[in-house]
């Protein structure tokens, strides 16, 4: 398996080999490796595995899983069609990324309302909701996303960079896909944080994007 | 009282009893087992073994006057009110009971 990394990750002189050995680190999913989990799922979670339902991480990874299966099928058919038709490497990537952002990750504070309250997100479940919001946006898969800044410290400024690709083409402009996906995850965060998110960098990829047919849109 | 006062018995039937206040608040999805139980529960699936115990109570109550637990929200609450919600409501309840609180730890882990 190879790995395209983004650009702040080969900055920080990490491998691709680095990343496919951390992603499949069963420690950091709560024991379980991304395969396991897939299997899982294959299996219709059943039996039900108390030690992956009642595990955050591997119940992110599944949503996520779930999601990527859903919306690349119809891009892989497109794909089969076409006689250049690209490499499934772009979902190798996105699940390899699932498993490395799904593990717990910082504690990020909830203001507290009372002296006795001490209340946190886990940057694990803040990766998932932008990850999820992002998804919403039709036809669009979220690749990456990272918090930058120190979350941990209430009121510090952060940046959300998020890395999507368009897998199938309903016809909105790049422009429009990105507008969409900023403000999907901008609404997420406000609901479910107190970050203050200075920022939110939406990449989009576009090019291989399976066409969705008029009637379909 | 404080929990150090609580005998083993009496801890996890309070906690059980916490249990049951958290998941009847609204916004709260799951309770999570502690993460420290995790090693247990993945050697249990392993190898079962029927004489296993059951997993301790998910709402944590140290002998330092700190309650701790693990939650999930649900997607359509607001996380930072729930977290509230859930302090407030293990605040109460214990105040109830006579037991001396100095924090409660509310860890959202995931929101559903």
């Amino acid at each position: 398996m190879t790995t395209d990394l983004p650009d702040d990750l080969e900055a920080a002189g990490v491998s691709g080999d680095d990343v496919e050995t951390l992603s499949l680190e069963p420690d950091r999913l709560d024991g379980h490796t991304i395969d396991e989990l897939a299997d899982y799922l294959d299996a219709g979670m059943t039996p039900a595995d108390p030690t992956i339902d009642d595990s955050p991480a591997c119940q992110n990874v599944l949503d996520a899983l779930t999601r990527v299966r859903m919306l690349s099928h119809g891009a892989l058919e497109a794909d089969a069609l076409d006689e250049d038709a690209r490499e499934d490497d772009w979902i190798t990537e996105i699940i390899t990324n699932i498993s490395l952002e799904a593990h717990a990750g910082r504690d990020i504070p909830l203001p507290p309302l009372k002296e006795t309250e001490n209340s946190v997100i886990t940057e694990g479940a803040v990766r998932s909701i932008v990850r999820r919001a992002g998804d919403t946006v039709d036809g669009v898969l979220i690749g990456r996303c990272t918090l930058e800044g120190d979350v941990t410290t209430p009121g510090a400024p952060v940046v959300v960079r998020v890395w999507a690709r368009i897998v199938r083409d309903h016809g909105a402009t790049a422009e429009a896909v990105t507008d969409a996906v900023c403000s999907a995850v901008e609404e997420a965060l406000r609901t479910h944080t107190e970050m203050n998110v200075e920022s939110i960098d939406v990449t989009i990829r576009t090019d291989g994007a399976a066409p969705v047919p008029e009637e379909e849109r | 009282m404080t929990s150090h006062d609580l005998d083993d018995t009496a801890r996890d039937a309070l906690a059980l009893e916490l249990e049951e206040l958290v998941e009847a608040i609204p916004g709260v999805a799951h309770i999570y087992q502690p993460r420290a139980t995790l090693p247990a529960l993945l050697a249990a699936r392993l190898t079962p073994d029927p004489s296993t115990p059951p997993p301790p109570p998910r709402v944590e109550i140290g002998d330092d006057g700190v309650v701790a637990l693990t939650i999930a929200t649900d997607a359509d609450s607001i996380s930072p009110d729930v977290a509230h919600r859930v302090h407030d409501a293990l605040l109460e309840r214990l105040g109830r009971a006579g037991t001396a609180v100095r924090r409660v730890d509310v860890r959202i882990a995931r929101v559903d």
